[in-house]
């Protein structure tokens, strides 16, 4: 036999009953939802740690190589005019210096050694300075060139692809800047031997003062332009720790935008529970009210 | 669905007659369990409440001690580049002051040469040095910096008193030798220009190894080098003075979540046995008008 819910109550209650239903469906729903929001958020989290780790190690590479500039410079220029002057000292054409040749000449074992010794040196210490610019720009590269999003000004295009291009400092260019002042005015005289043995050997032999002062003046000049680099490095490390800066502090938003979806979810898990429980207690209430009725 | 079961519940309902006492107590029993119940998930609520407060104040302790790890680990190298530099510095300098004592060493370097490339060297890192701080709007090596100010006051909690004149004076002394490095012209000691054979002669000739000036620059210089070796130790022993209160506050930030989630755990539990009563007490009633319904069926 059926019978129809006359009671006000009652349909207040099923009402009630069904919004409990309903409000544990939505937060069952929100949870899912923020679940998903959650997972979303991890996989940023993730890219974000790798990006910081990527410039961390960028930035100390950067770092690393304009301290291997600053040695450099410090420990060239501190001997810039040591072997020149070893030089002058012992050459007897130097009629200024000529009452000290006597005196220190005294001290030296081997005098033609000494002078050999200096010249070779000399040659050295040039090389060093051509070695170290080398080493410079090798280093640059196997640092930039994988960067061309974040340093785009070290890239160009040619023909549709794009080309790493630092800026440089060329040897002959550095051999411009002097050759006012140079007595050889032939950069590769100079430029051979720093990789020519014979060269090297006959430079020993047959070069004269005006040739050593040359290599002199030339070496100060690369040692110089050792600084070229560091106005490009400075600015991109400002540049990278800033933008470590901002990275860190997205990371640290999305840290703590991960902390607050994650107890949101936790908060919807326990009104979702108890609105079920809420659900039973109303229709529990609603049998009661029936069976009281019927009494 | 759910209407037709409605109905057949509420035709049974209507229909116990002689059990209707031990029904209404199964009910009362019901309805006492789910505010029970849901008393439980309210407390279980308040709890998450806390517990996400305190996992909030997690986090940012969290990335205040990575960044200060980071900053420890930047300092333990600074010091370590420092020290290396004294060291070989301070060999370099005596052998070849040593050496400035022979008749051709003392003409082959002069004080300019040797001292000269140092003390560049160093005003440019401390320049380094002030750029990087002043970023930050950082005065580091003021002692009256809002920011000093408040470590200050924050060390004085936990350190002697003998530790924190040591921690002011690392300060001060730094300030010291960076007023005496402003007064330097780095222009002086950057040697851009090749000099000629009548320089490089008259060097020679003058011999000038204590030159006082370029002296004075020279060890004003390396003063200010010890005493950023000095106020980086100590910055450092803050920093990890403050690294390990931070842990210590993580570890115990660590334990009352871990308590609390488990109090939580417990409170849950136990709403879900009550909840799981419940739904027995309403099944009986379910099951028992659907078995009604199908007798009178039957009959």
């Amino acid at each position: 036999m059926r019978r129809k819910i006359s009671s006000n109550t009652s349909v207040i209650l099923i009402i009630i009953i069904a919004g409990f239903t309903l409000s544990s469906y939505f937060f069952d729903q929100m949870v899912i939802r923020k679940e998903d929001k959650l997972r979303n958020l991890n996989i940023k989290l993730s890219s974000s740690n790798l990006e910081i780790a990527d410039l961390n190690s960028l930035n100390n590479q950067v770092e690393d190589l304009k301290y291997f500039i600053y040695d450099e410079f410090f420990l060239k220029k501190r001997y810039r005019n040591y072997w020149i002057k070893n030089l002058i000292i012992l050459d007897k054409n130097f009629k200024e210096t000529q009452y000290l040749n006597s005196e220190i000449q005294e001290s030296i074992n081997s005098v033609y050694i000494a002078i050999t010794d200096i010249k070779t040196r000399i040659i050295e210490y040039y090389i060093d300075a051509v070695v170290a610019h080398n080493t410079i720009n090798l280093k640059i590269k196997s640092i930039y060139q994988f960067y061309d999003k974040l340093f785009p000004q070290y890239f160009e295009m040619v023909d549709g692809e794009l080309h790493y291009n630092f800026p440089e400092i060329g040897f002959s260019e550095m051999f411009e800047e002097i050759k006012d002042r140079l007595n050889s005015k032939d950069f590769n005289k100079y430029a051979v031997l720093s990789y020519d043995d014979q060269k090297f050997d006959d430079a020993i032999e047959n070069f004269n003062f005006n040739d050593w002062y040359d290599i002199y003046q030339y070496s100060y000049v690369l040692v110089n332009n050792f600084e070229f680099y560091l106005k490009y490095i400075e600015p991109d490390i400002d540049f990278l720790n800033n933008l470590i800066v901002s990275k860190e502090e997205y990371r640290d938003n999305l840290i703590a935008e991960i902390t607050k979806n994650n107890s949101h979810k936790n908060f919807f898990i326990l009104v979702s529970i108890i609105s079920q429980i809420s659900s039973l207690l109303f229709l529990l209430i609603l049998f009661r009210l029936l069976i009281i009725n019927k009494k | 669905m759910r209407s037709f079961r409605f109905t057949i519940l509420q035709s049974f309902l209507f229909s116990i007659n002689k059990n209707q006492r031990k029904a209404l107590i199964f009910i009362n029993a019901g309805i006492f369990l789910s505010i029970f119940a849901v008393s439980a998930a309210i407390v279980s609520f308040v709890i998450e409440k806390k517990i996400s407060q305190k996992q909030e104040e997690l986090i940012y302790l969290q990335i205040q001690s990575s960044e200060n790890a980071q900053l420890m680990s930047y300092f333990e190298n600074e010091i370590n580049k420092i020290e290396q530099s004294i060291s070989l510095e301070e060999d370099d300098r005596v052998k070849t002051e040593y050496l400035f004592n022979t008749k051709l060493n003392s003409r082959t370097i002069s004080g300019t040469d040797y001292y000269g490339p140092f003390i560049y060297s160093m005003v440019k890192d401390y320049n380094d040095i002030q750029k990087y701080l002043e970023k930050d709007g950082y005065d580091a090596f003021n002692i009256n910096d809002p920011i000093n100010q408040a470590l200050i006051e924050m060390i004085e909690e936990s350190w002697t008193s003998e530790e924190v004149k040591e921690f002011k004076n690392s300060i001060l002394e730094v300030k010291k030798y960076t007023n005496q490095l402003d007064d330097i012209d780095t222009k002086d000691y950057h040697f851009k220009e090749v000099p000629n054979v009548k320089d490089l002669i008259t060097e020679i000739k003058s011999y000038e190894i204590t030159n006082e000036v370029v002296y004075d620059d020279y060890f004003e210089s390396l003063r200010f080098l010890f005493a950023i070796r000095i106020w980086s130790k100590q910055f450092l022993k803050l920093l990890k003075g403050s690294f390990a209160y931070d842990k210590d506050n993580i570890n115990n930030l660590k334990q009352d979540i871990i308590s609390l989630s488990n109090l939580e755990k417990k409170i849950i539990l136990i709403t879900f046995v009550l909840q799981f009563f419940i739904f027995i007490i309403i099944q009986i009633f379910e099951i028992n008008s659907f078995v009604t319904h199908i007798k009178k069926k039957i009959l």
